[in-house]
């Protein structure tokens, strides 16, 4: 955990958020350094303190706590704060008066019936940038519906992308709509910051589930719509048009991936790599349209030939030709041992006040100058309050005190 | 859909200039969403060898040609751009870019790292010539280890990341997934970080390079799946089994009609009940299989047998009429990317807008990812014809007349 210069040094971000999707946000800001104050009701905190089930998995912790919330929440401070009591709506507003981000995802209109929506907090601070997430957008007629993440992969076409052709529609359990909502939502920020630099403007910066989800698949649909198709269908690696396009499985039951693209140029090397010199000139594989009028036999072939051999024999072979990408297909647990994340930094063992020292994904852009970096974990509930109410609002010890009394924070 | 105005307002880059030197899809979206907000986004291809993505005919599987011809990756990737050919194989060429370095804001690659310094256009040679300058770089494997140099397209992402054995059900093969989840993801996350490094270049006045790769970035979309897989020691975070579902209503269902429907019920404890009330379910609301999280999830097959018989049974019209009348339970259908254009969720918040093309009318596009109500995002125009604007960057950059232009355009610098 280093400090160093941090590129959002001195930004406060009032974080009401719970799951996935605003939480991701107000970790990537505390990343760069922004002073990320996480609000949670006292007595019904981020539901991801205590998901038992998600993703069909067991969520607990060794101590029962959910790992959710672990991941979700490192670089922030928590403030235990009761948003249904009058003296919790006060000093929200305190909070964001000094502020510059307020980040949430609640159901659309909650927040404005609590007396906290845009309009009542732009008032007590014009510049405040107000970043919301939902499933469905803030216009139209299911703005007020709920939404998780299965909401996107299911209504932004995601499900039927996912798996092979013959699948029923899966769900990809990365909560991949969550996650891409949270970075982009945290680009929006970034961009309203600097629209406030340049045009003096506080303003909304909306994402929703159905939009990011969208967006991660920009390729795939925008290029369906760009071609007046329905589907962009799941990829058949069985009839694949490019066999150097394509995976296969390796003697050891390891899987490598080709993606060599530029097919005209890199098939001789690849044939010469492979030590298959003899389908250079083959008449059904030597050129582009011969190769995919026979797909489903060069596919066959190449099946045959990558199942004679472990996968680090094919690695080194295809080496030889540097110009040939390839890859092998990992697991998560093979990413510990990876060469390229380790030499990058990609993951970083951060040392955990309960469970000792635990391997964290690093942020995922590399500021050269002014690195992002992890410093606190994912905080205990209300383990900042006090500070942040007596060092960041003045109050004293007693009106504390008298706060956690009456139930209004804790 | 709504017509986008071309040309729109004043964005919230305006005034920011970026020169890309990028192809396929990584760089190019990243440039994408820089433009969309306002940013002069240069494009700098090759006359004679431009961006692949102009000429790419399969990708995916899939015949990528639009009925002229021309490649659809190109103009999904290339939007509120203008174009600039340079020949960066003539020491002219070279010296060009470097004066449009020099102007610019941002400079955004992705080739084979290396290559642009062996150019003499890499970080340390533009920041000679302009200290303030962000250099946004896209690679493969990251720009530390051995693999640095190694050449890398979105598949490597998704293989390396762990994404292909999480795309699919329990027992698949792996899976490629054809949207290109690492080039999206690694474009957006490139954004990103170039917004993070403009505004600590507002703050401390510094320039620096910002730096991503396909690996890094198809981690990050992993986060919750992978993070947790490493919290809790394990070494994967296995494919969902929807026939084993621990959490029978956070699962999905085929309906009679032979659509799908996604159920994400997930404070299941607060809506057994309901759920129960909406399907018609009363009888399980106390049945002592069910009644409880940890009894639903040790007798899930037998729940989702059940609601798999009970959801063929109707048309998904019907089902969603009942489970609405529980406002709180979280569902939705599965959709193809058809349905998407018809969507009133899509329409209502112009997820995807209507662009007029110059060669092919009216087209859908996908709207930019966030909307900001006061300095909006928007499309600035279609994807650039090869060299469409060489003539006028040069000229409003770097001031250079007609006669400088023709000469650069006669020896084969400028096309």
């Amino acid at each position: 955990m280093s400090e160093g210069m941090q590129p959002l040094g001195g930004i406060r971000v009032i974080e009401c958020s719970t799951w996935g999707f605003g939480p991701l946000a107000g970790l990537m800001l505390g990343d760069l350094g922004a002073d990320v104050i996480k609000i949670e009701s006292p007595t019904r905190p981020d539901g991801a303190r205590t998901l038992v089930w998600g993703g069909g998995m067991d969520q607990r912790m060794p101590d029962g706590r959910g790992v959710t919330y672990e991941t979700m929440n490192r670089n922030k401070r928590s403030l235990a704060l009761d948003l249904k009591s009058p003296e919790g709506v006060r000093i929200i507003k305190e909070l964001v008066r000094g502020g510059d981000i307020f980040l949430e995802n609640y159901r659309p209109g909650v927040m404005d019936r609590l007396g906290v929506g845009y309009e009542a907090l732009r008032q007590v601070n014009p510049r405040i940038i107000y970043a919301a997430a939902c499933g469905y957008g803030f216009k139209g007629e299911e703005t007020e519906r709920p939404a998780f993440d299965p909401v996107g992969a299911a209504r932004s076409g995601l499900m039927w992308a996912a798996g092979t052709p013959d699948d029923p529609p899966v769900w990809i359990n990365r909560a991949l709509a969550d996650m891409s909502g949270g970075a982009t939502l945290a680009y929006g920020i970034l961009a309203a910051l600097a629209a406030r630099e340049q045009h003096g403007v506080g303003q909304r910066v909306e994402v929703s589930h159905i939009m990011a989800t969208l967006w991660l698949q920009h390729w795939g649909v925008g290029n369906a719509l760009a071609k007046g198709m329905y589907e962009w269908p799941r990829f058949d690696r069985r009839k694949a048009p490019n066999p150097m396009f394509n995976w296969y499985r390796c003697a050891d039951d390891e899987w490598i991936m080709l993606s060599i693209a530029d097919d005209e140029r890199d098939w001789p090397k690849f044939c010469e790599a492979m030590g298959l010199q003899h389908l250079q000139d083959d008449a059904r594989f030597r050129s582009r349209e011969l190769r995919a009028q026979h797909c489903e036999e060069a596919v066959r072939v190449l099946d045959e030939v990558f199942a004679t051999q472990p996968r680090p024999a094919w690695e080194r072979q295809l080496l030889t030709q540097p110009d040939l990408i390839f890859d092998r297909v990992q697991h998560v647990g093979d990413l510990l041992e990876d060469p390229a994340v380790r030499a990058n930094a990609y993951i970083v063992d951060v040392d955990h006040p309960r469970y000792g020292s635990l391997p964290f994904l690093n942020h995922p852009v590399t500021l050269t100058e002014t690195p992002a970096s992890i410093r606190r974990v994912a905080p205990e509930l209300g383990e900042h309050t006090c500070e942040v109410l007596q060092e960041e609002l003045g109050y004293e010890a007693e009106q504390v005190a008298e706060l956690v009394a009456a139930g209004v924070v804790a | 859909m709504t017509m986008t105005d071309l040309p729109p307002t004043a964005g919230i880059l305006e005034g920011i200039k970026v020169v890309e030197c990028s192809t396929w899809g990584f760089g190019p979206l990243c440039g994408v969403m820089l433009g969309d907000l306002g940013a002069d986004v240069v494009k700098i291809e090759s006359p004679t060898a431009p961006d692949g993505a102009r000429a790419m005919i399969f990708a995916g599987g899939m015949d990528l040609r639009l009925p002229d011809g021309q490649a659809t990756t190109f103009e999904t990737m290339n939007r509120s751009k203008r174009s600039v050919a340079v020949d960066l194989k003539k020491a002219r060429g070279v010296a060009l870019l470097k004066e449009l370095a020099k102007e610019a804001d941002v400079l955004l690659e992705n080739f084979r790292p290396g290559v642009l310094d062996r150019l003499g256009v890499g970080y340390e040679a533009l920041r000679q010539v302009n200290p303030r300058i962000i250099y946004a770089a896209a690679c493969g494997y990251g720009f530390k280890g051995e693999e640095v140099e190694r050449p890398a397209y979105d598949p490597v992402g998704q293989a390396r990341s762990g994404l292909m054995w999480s795309n699919g059900r329990p027992g698949d093969p792996p899976q490629w997934n054809n949207r290109a989840l690492a080039d999206m993801a690694g474009a957006s996350l490139l954004a990103y970080g170039v917004l993070g490094a403009l505004w600590a270049r507002e703050r401390q006045g510094i320039g620096q390079r910002v730096e991503i790769s396909h690996i890094q970035a198809t981690l990050w979309i992993q986060h919750w799946g992978i993070g947790n897989a490493f919290l809790k020691g394990m070494d994967e975070w296995p494919r969902f089994d929807r026939d084993r579902a621990a959490s029978p209503i956070a699962n999905w269902y085929r309906c009679a009609d032979d659509r799908w429907i996604m159920l994400s019920i997930t404070d299941a404890e607060r809506d057994w009940p309901k759920f129960c009330e909406a399907m018609g379910l009363q009888s399980l609301v106390d049945d002592e299989r069910f009644c409880s999280i940890e009894a639903r999830a040790k007798n899930s097959r037998a729940l989702i047998a059940l609601l798999d018989a009970l959801f063929a049974s109707e048309p998904f019209a019907e089902w969603e009429r009942r489970l609405k009348t529980q406002p709180d339970l979280i569902f939705d259908r599965v959709q193809k990317v058809g349905d998407l254009l018809t969507d009133p969720a899509v329409q209502a918040n112009e997820y995807v807008v209507e662009v007029d093309h110059p060669r092919y009318g009216p087209q859908p596009y996908l709207n930019h990812p966030v909307t900001f109500t006061e300095t909006p995002g928007c499309i600035r125009g279609v994807a650039p014809e090869l060299g469409q604007h060489s003539a006028e960057v040069l000229t409003q950059w770097l001031g250079y007349d007609d006669e400088q232009i023709a000469e650069l355009v006669i020896e084969g610098v400028v096309g």
